[in-house]
């Protein structure tokens, strides 16, 4: 379903409409609709204001567990207006134009913008069902001696792995996406998502992993989350040779691994660092899926270290060259994706673009979280994208520290830091 | 243009495809992971070099002859292929490496909303090329390491086109005897076409091992396609054909790209064509090196799948892609068997006997500095 408008005031009305009409289409409740279309408000003016009277078009994605709708725009707005710094101040024509996307930025659950592959650039409003509490009914896990793989178990398992995953593992250890069950569900019918169980002979359910896949070229993979099995370590690497079967022959280039009970590394996940999150510190595990020929990577001489350090022990290829920032004229302004989670505490802050500005949206975007009392904030560098590693000074400045590498998980390998809250 | 309608001119079945990056060239890749000599252990390759009378052909090749078009349809090959092989040379139909016979073959018989069957866990090619043709492609998963009748035709049905059967399979080496590629053809019944790809063919020596071009007056159904690239080393040449009944090749014709083929692989292919000697020399040494690899992998407690083909699988106790990165620093080159769809496995080519022992080497190497936790990883904190 899409609607191609002028960005025109007067078109407000009509495109809101098209919100509401999406958002409840989608099964989205009237708060969550309320939020969606103000929101929708919000960026459409914003849209006005910037690139006026230019077509655009508005799509509507029913996700089962969410509502998107998608703001295609032939050319790109003014990029302040999405860092969720920028503030609302009607007072002045400057302060209109630097508006920010302040309600869209807090009442969606995703907010964020991209350059589309070919051409024209796209907007995403996304707006989450919600789903009642579980009822609490903790079932027994017998030991299972034998088990079988399926990727389509039936939903009355999945509910009973949701279950599992709650009652049995530290919040710390799994998205809660993964509960309660009907959002688990709809996540794995939106097909962004997937699952693989182990069953014993009798049915009862022995472990599994979910997997995300979006729109990057690498798969999020969470587990293997285990009932009770005679014998862990095989179970762990059927699940995961079975995931990695699954993406082996895909568009996809790695596999990341969050939070397995053992580290799997007979089932070929090798080390990718660690990520502090509230709640503890969880092992990330990486799989390359091709073979990789090699690259040229561009770091900060703050990160060398890091980055040597695990290019030595994952073995890759890399023509590394320090990047000093040497005055040269970067991009015009620099420009933050932030996904936020207000019920973990956990922010992330992606570098779009990166200028001359960088300390300081950067610091402006720090006491924001901290004053909202976001307790881990994570950011990514991209070696693929040497403007980024003008960031990594200010954020290791700032209290970040490196704790994760994935090969190739951008243009080039990601850098991922982390800043525990207070850490500065 | 506006690069928003370029989006929309594309197939769906095409914007889903991830173009395939071949390896760089070697000086790129010895420059990338610092080895000084890198032998390239990943593509079946024969290391003997063509059959001594090709290679004396292109030595002697005149070089003016590259002005003046090829044979369009390959007319004097087809004739010695047809005397060769006991068909008429209206039954050959040549191609730019077999991969191009399987696209003349796709284009022939499958349209969108068709389909073809095959297994999981085989050459890649067809499924592929059915893809970004818009064609499904059904997948049987392999049965201990073998095609399984049962589970292709449990995939076929009535938009069924092509059957694609890998004989013997790479990258597992497991083949069908004769008796049972006639109980699956007649079993399968004539509605479908069944392609038997015999790239590897020439290094089988097993009594059973069916020449599909033999049964081809019982199964009018069926395509066989060979190669002069594995056994015959004429990979850099880029040819390969298919064999099928005048009705079938007849079909196929009409999708065939005429000039795709150029005059000194026609002309190498001529020469290398059936050379007992240098075939029989060749199967010896994939013999020797099949024991040498699967004396060291028993030694270092790997399983391993060997057969008369000249590659063998070997599983590792941890990740495939990392095993290739780190015996690409130590200059071998092998397939990683993750896009495969069987992850911890690696495919290597049998070279001569001095790479195998420098190969055996470098695998026993490699699998003793993995049995340590990474000394790294214990700095910062993890396993």
């Amino acid at each position: 379903m899409e609607l191609k408008v002028e960005l025109v005031p007067e078109r407000m009305p009509v495109v809101v409409a098209f919100a509401e009409s999406a958002a409840k289409s989608a099964g989205l409740a009237a708060p969550e609709t309320t939020m969606l279309a103000l929101s929708t408000e919000e960026l459409f003016l914003a849209l006005c204001s910037s690139i006026p009277g230019a077509g655009i078009t508005v799509r509507f994605q029913d996700r089962r567990y969410a509502a998107d709708l998608l703001f295609q725009v032939p050319q790109p707005p003014d990029l302040r207006i999405f860092n969720i710094t920028s503030r609302p101040d009607h007072e002045t024509e400057e302060g209109l134009a630097e508006m920010g996307l302040f309600l869209a930025s807090r009442a969606c659950d995703q907010f964020s913008i991209r350059q589309m592959e070919l051409g024209g650039w796209e907007i995403m409003l996304r707006k989450e069902r919600n789903y009642p509490a579980p009822v609490q009914q903790s079932q027994p896990h017998p030991a299972v001696q034998t088990w079988q793989l399926t990727t389509s178990p039936a939903p009355d398992l999945v509910k009973q792995f949701s279950a599992l995953i709650a009652d049995s593992f530290a919040a710390c250890q799994f998205p809660e996406e993964f509960t309660p069950p009907g959002r688990l569900l709809d996540k794995l019918a939106s097909n962004e998502y997937g699952i693989i169980l182990a069953q014993g002979e009798q049915g009862e359910l022995a472990g599994g992993l979910i997997w995300h896949a979006d729109e990057g070229r690498m798969v999020a993979c969470f587990g293997p989350y285990l009932a009770a099995p005679t014998e862990p370590e095989q179970l762990t690497i059927a699940l995961c040779e079975k995931l990695t079967e699954q993406f082996g022959r895909s568009n996809r280039l790695g596999l990341v691994l969050y939070a397995p009970q053992q580290p799997p590394v007979a089932a070929g996940f090798e080390a990718a660092g660690s990520l502090a999150i509230p709640g503890g510190t969880i092992w990330t595990g990486y799989r390359m899926l091709a073979e990789e020929f090699g690259a040229d990577a561009a770091v900060a001489t703050e990160l060398m270290p890091f980055y040597t350090d695990w290019c030595s022990s994952m073995a890759l290829a890399r023509n590394i060259r320090a990047y000093h920032d040497d005055g040269e004229t970067a991009n015009g302004l620099t420009l933050f994706a932030t996904r936020l989670n207000r019920s973990t505490g956990m922010a992330r802050l992606t570098p779009l673009l990166v200028g001359r500005d960088a300390e300081a949206v950067l610091e402006e975007h720090l006491q924001l979280l901290d004053q909202e009392q976001f307790s881990a904030i994570y950011c990514t560098v991209d070696t693929g994208r040497p403007f980024d590693a003008l960031l990594a000074p200010h954020l290791l400045k700032r209290g970040f520290t490196p704790r994760m590498l994935v090969p190739w998980g951008g243009t080039g390998d990601l850098i991922h830091l982390h800043r525990a809250g207070g850490s500065r | 243009m506006n690069l928003c309608n370029l989006e929309a001119l594309v197939p769906q079945y095409v914007r889903q495809f991830e173009a395939y990056i071949p390896s760089p060239p070697d000086d790129e890749l010895q420059q990338m992971f610092g080895c000084s000599r890198l032998i390239r252990m990943n593509n079946n390759e024969n290391p003997l070099g063509p059959p001594p009378a090709a290679a004396a052909f292109l030595q002697s090749f005149d070089p003016a002859l590259v002005s003046r078009y090829p044979s369009g349809d390959c007319r004097p090959l087809r004739a010695r292929l047809a005397d060769y092989l006991g068909v008429t040379p209206s039954q050959v139909i040549l191609g730019n490496g077999a991969n191009e016979v399987i696209a003349f073959v796709i284009k022939a018989f499958c349209q969108q909303g068709d389909n073809i069957v095959t297994a999981d866990r085989t050459f890649a090619v067809y499924e592929w090329i059915a893809r970004f043709s818009g064609v499904d492609a059904r997948l049987a998963p392999l049965n201990d390491f073998g095609f399984d009748e049962e589970g292709l035709l449990a995939r076929v049905d009535s938009r069924t086109k092509l059957v694609f059967i890998c004989n013997p399979n790479n990258p597992t080496g497991t083949w069908w005897s004769r008796d049972r590629l006639i109980r699956f053809m007649e079993r399968l019944g004539p509605n479908h076409i069944v392609v038997l790809d015999e790239a590897y063919a020439e290094f089988m020596d097993q009594p059973d091992y069916p020449d599909g071009i033999s049964l081809l007056s019982r199964f009018p159904n069926l395509i066989i396609f060979r190669t002069f690239s594995k056994m015959y080393a004429l990979a850099g040449l880029r040819i390969g054909y298919l064999v099928g009944t005048e009705q079938v090749t007849d079909i196929v014709r009409k999708t065939a790209i005429v000039y795709s083929v150029n005059t000194l692989a026609q002309s190498a292919a001529l020469a290398a064509l059936g050379d007992q000697t240098f075939i029989t020399a060749t199967r010896s040494l994939v013999q020797e090196g099949q024991q040498m690899l699967a004396a060291q992998c028993a030694e270092l407690k790997l399983p391993i799948l060997t057969s008369d083909c000249n590659f063998a699988m070997i599983k590792l106790p941890f990740s495939d892609t990392l095993a290739y990165r780190l015996l690409m620093q130590q200059g071998y080159m092998v397939r990683t068997m993750t896009g495969f769809r069987f992850p911890g496995w690696i495919r290597v080519s049998i070279a001569g006997r001095e790479a195998m022992q420098g190969f055996c080497t470098a695998l026993s190497r490699l699998v003793h500095s993995r049995t340590d936790q990474s000394p790294l990883a214990k700095v910062y904190g993890v396993f």
